[in-house]
């Protein structure tokens, strides 16, 4: 499956909607997404990867990449996630410490 | 019904160009041999991550040197279920957390090589595939040396959380 998104503004938020897997070749597309996004002003983004069925490093770089581009900004980057297999690799990479990982897009506008 | 294979009476080899736009079908095939030789539906995704992290990594090394062949994948049933993913990067000799160390190195390399001429705080973190590996399986080999790296990863078919 590849990867597709969808972007729509939630108050003061932008929600970047991500389905379908996130590894070393579909990653950058995410990469250019978000980089557009920071660059267009939009600064409070929430990803949402409820519908993301593989992610890799490549994939958790990417996010990382897109904190420290809104954080440069005063910005936020939340992660809307439940899927255990997901959370997982959060945990073992240490990232649950660097991201705010919320389970509902509600959620994550609070949070965010 | 469907029963695990025994022994190890299969045993798939597969050698696939250093594509990114690969590495998905070699996962695909590494979940569906884990499923054949009897690994716990909870671990597939632990096998499917490592061998896509090693392939993915191996592949990369190859872009990275200019090699032009192919990236070997060795998947192997029996008591434990292995993969091994073979690059032909020569690296000086070295196992285990020297290895792993020398693979962060040369990644960090290649990969400070493939960003275009973008200020410093616009580059995406290298994430530490090595690292991410020993938390999936079993049991994680590298080891480097003049002929290339291997990465070879096991689960046991018995594993209980």
């Amino acid at each position: 499956m590849d990867l597709s998104l969808e972007t729509r503004p939630e108050g003061e938020h932008t929600v970047v909607a991500v389905t379908g897997e996130i590894d070393v070749y579909t990653a950058p597309k995410l990469r250019e997404a978000l980089i557009e996004l920071v660059n267009d002003g939009h600064h409070h983004l929430v990803v949402d990867v409820e519908g993301v069925d593989f992610l890799d490093s490549t994939g958790l770089g990417v996010l990382v990449g897109g904190l420290k581009r809104v954080r440069a900004h005063d910005g936020s980057l939340v992660v809307v996630c439940t899927q255990e297999r997901l959370l997982k690799i959060f945990r073992i990479t240490g990232l649950t410490k660097v991201f705010s990982i919320q389970d509902s897009v509600g959620a994550a506008v609070t949070a965010g | 019904m469907r029963s695990p294979r025994s022994a190890s009476d299969t045993s798939v080899a597969l050698a696939i160009p250093a594509d990114p736009g690969l590495v998905r079908f070699v996962r695909l095939v590494a979940v569906s041999l884990a499923r054949v030789h009897g690994i716990a539906d909870e671990h597939l995704d632990d096998v499917r991550l490592a061998t896509s992290e090693a392939c993915a990594r191996a592949v990369a090394a190859h872009r990275g040197a200019g090699i032009g062949a192919r990236v070997q994948v060795e998947i192997t049933g029996g008591k434990a279920l292995t993969v091994s993913v073979r690059d032909l990067v020569p690296l000086p000799v070295a196992t285990g957390l020297a290895a792993a160390e020398l693979l962060r190195e040369e990644a960090l390399r290649q990969h400070g090589r493939d960003l275009p001429s973008a200020p410093g705080d616009d580059v995406d973190p290298m994430p530490e595939a090595v690292g991410l590996l020993a938390g999936l399986a079993d049991d994680v080999t590298v080891e480097t040396g003049p002929d290339g790296t291997s990465v070879r990863m096991s689960w046991s078919r018995l594993r209980r959380r």
